[in-house]
């Protein structure tokens, strides 16, 4: 059983390796609106939707041929420093909802980017951070836990996915009752290494 | 009932001149390198990226399937970072150049350490979608989490998406956010100073044709 076990996430790790050789990195980029809060206590909601649309591979099998992919952003405003507003605790989900027979994501009804399946569910650890450099401009970052949905067991690794990308109130098309739009994504993250001694592995394979 | 509805529409349009229709947008994904590396920006270094398009305005007639459409900006000439305090830098940017290319071989490559033998060799290959210049590009980087964003206008004066959106030039925007290296969880190829994922957008303006008033209610008169 260790054996296999162990052969099982040399394989996965190759897989990985070679696959990130020959193509892009894998990631859930998505591109979406949120509402800031003004006060300590309030509510950022981001909702977003995946814009891999195949061109850019993503880190489990996603088909957007068939599915529209909503992912959601919710944090409560707990401190705020400088230019940097901490959200904790934040959350994060995203959602799978067939093109034929689901709703599309309607920026003016919040419920339609929630009304699918959700594939991924976790927590930003400690915070999700954003960052404001300008009136108009600004980052946000944070990591992930992934800790339910549907596809939890297609990840892999579940901590440190490294969650980031820049937001801007100067750019058009803003819907009402919205803010800023955000455009970033989540990257890979880090998968974890058994370290053994040379010995340990050749007794492995014998 | 109808015409009286209609007609303070087409005096509208008549006055405008113009109208403002929906404008496009672009969501783009890559990494950028500058010579020298980021940070530190120092004064005539040259910040560079590649990336390819993911979601793209339906107008312009991309079909994933079969094509892809890869994105180059280079010529931003920094004017030396500025230390704004608690790990916080601006650089601003002059000059500066994009394009958009759609190409069918999709072989886009990003390889390590660029400039090198695909990028951006692989990234402009292919026949030119959009092409035009920036103006104004500012870059944050917040030293202490790895992350910022940037914002810059753009001109763009060639490329078969002009012609498309019945344009002969488009005003546009652009703003991202970065990561560097370790925020992005080791995820940047090697080589790259920092990951980009940002939005373009091209403000698309629609001519109006003009008539007198007299051509205006024979359209509506039955």
């Amino acid at each position: 059983m260790q054996l296999r076990v162990t052969a099982a996430s040399l394989a996965l790790a190759a897989l990985f390796a070679s696959a990130a050789a020959a193509t892009d990195p894998p990631n859930f980029d998505f591109n979406g609106y949120a509402q800031i809060p003004a006060n300590l206590g309030g509510t950022l909601t981001l909702r977003s939707v995946l814009t891999n649309n195949g061109v850019v591979p993503t880190p489990i099998p996603l088909n957007f041929a068939l599915n529209q992919y909503t992912l959601v952003v919710t944090g409560t405003l707990a401190s705020v420093s400088g230019i940097n507003q901490d959200y904790s605790p934040a959350s994060i989900a995203l959602y799978e909802d067939a093109i034929g027979g689901g709703t599309a994501a309607d920026y003016a009804n919040g419920a339609t980017f929630t009304d699918g399946t959700p594939i991924l569910t976790g927590a930003f650890t400690p915070a999700l951070r954003r960052i404001t450099f300008t009136p108009s401009l600004g980052s946000y970052i944070g990591t992930v836990n992934f800790s339910g949905g549907t596809q939890l067991a297609a990840l892999g690794g579940l901590v440190n996915w490294p969650f980031g990308g820049g937001w801007s109130r100067s750019i058009g098309g803003i819907p009402a009752g919205y803010q800023e739009n955000w455009d970033g994504k989540i990257d890979l993250g880090a998968v974890g290494v058994e370290t053994r001694t040379w010995d340990g592995v050749k007794r492995l394979y014998r | 009932m109808k015409k009286l509805s209609l007609l303070p529409v087409a005096a509208a349009l008549l006055l405008a001149g113009s109208a403002a229709a929906q404008n496009a947008l672009i969501d783009y994904q890559g990494y950028a390198w500058e010579t020298g590396g980021i940070p530190a920006s120092a004064a005539g270094d040259v910040l560079s990226f590649v990336g390819v398009v993911d979601n793209i305005d339906a107008r312009f007639g991309i079909n994933f399937g079969t094509e892809e459409v890869t994105l180059h900006v280079t010529g931003l000439s920094s004017g030396g970072q500025v230390n704004l305090g608690g790990g916080l830098l601006s650089v601003a940017y002059s000059g500066g150049t994009i394009g958009l290319y759609r190409d069918p071989s999709r072989n886009h490559d990003y390889g390590t350490f660029p400039a090198n033998a695909t990028a951006p060799s692989t990234f402009v290959d292919g026949s030119l979608l959009l092409g035009g210049t920036l103006s104004n590009f500012v870059l944050f980087i917040d030293t202490t989490t790895g992350s910022g964003a940037y914002e810059s206008s753009a001109s763009f004066t060639s490329g078969s998406g002009l012609t498309t959106l019945n344009l002969l030039q488009a005003n546009g925007f652009t703003f991202g956010g970065v990561l560097n290296s370790a925020a992005s969880g080791g995820n940047n190829p090697a080589g790259y100073d920092l990951q980009v994922d940002g939005t373009i957008e091209v403000e698309v303006i629609v001519g109006v044709q003009e008539k007198t008033w007299g051509a205006m209610k024979n359209l509506y008169r039955r």
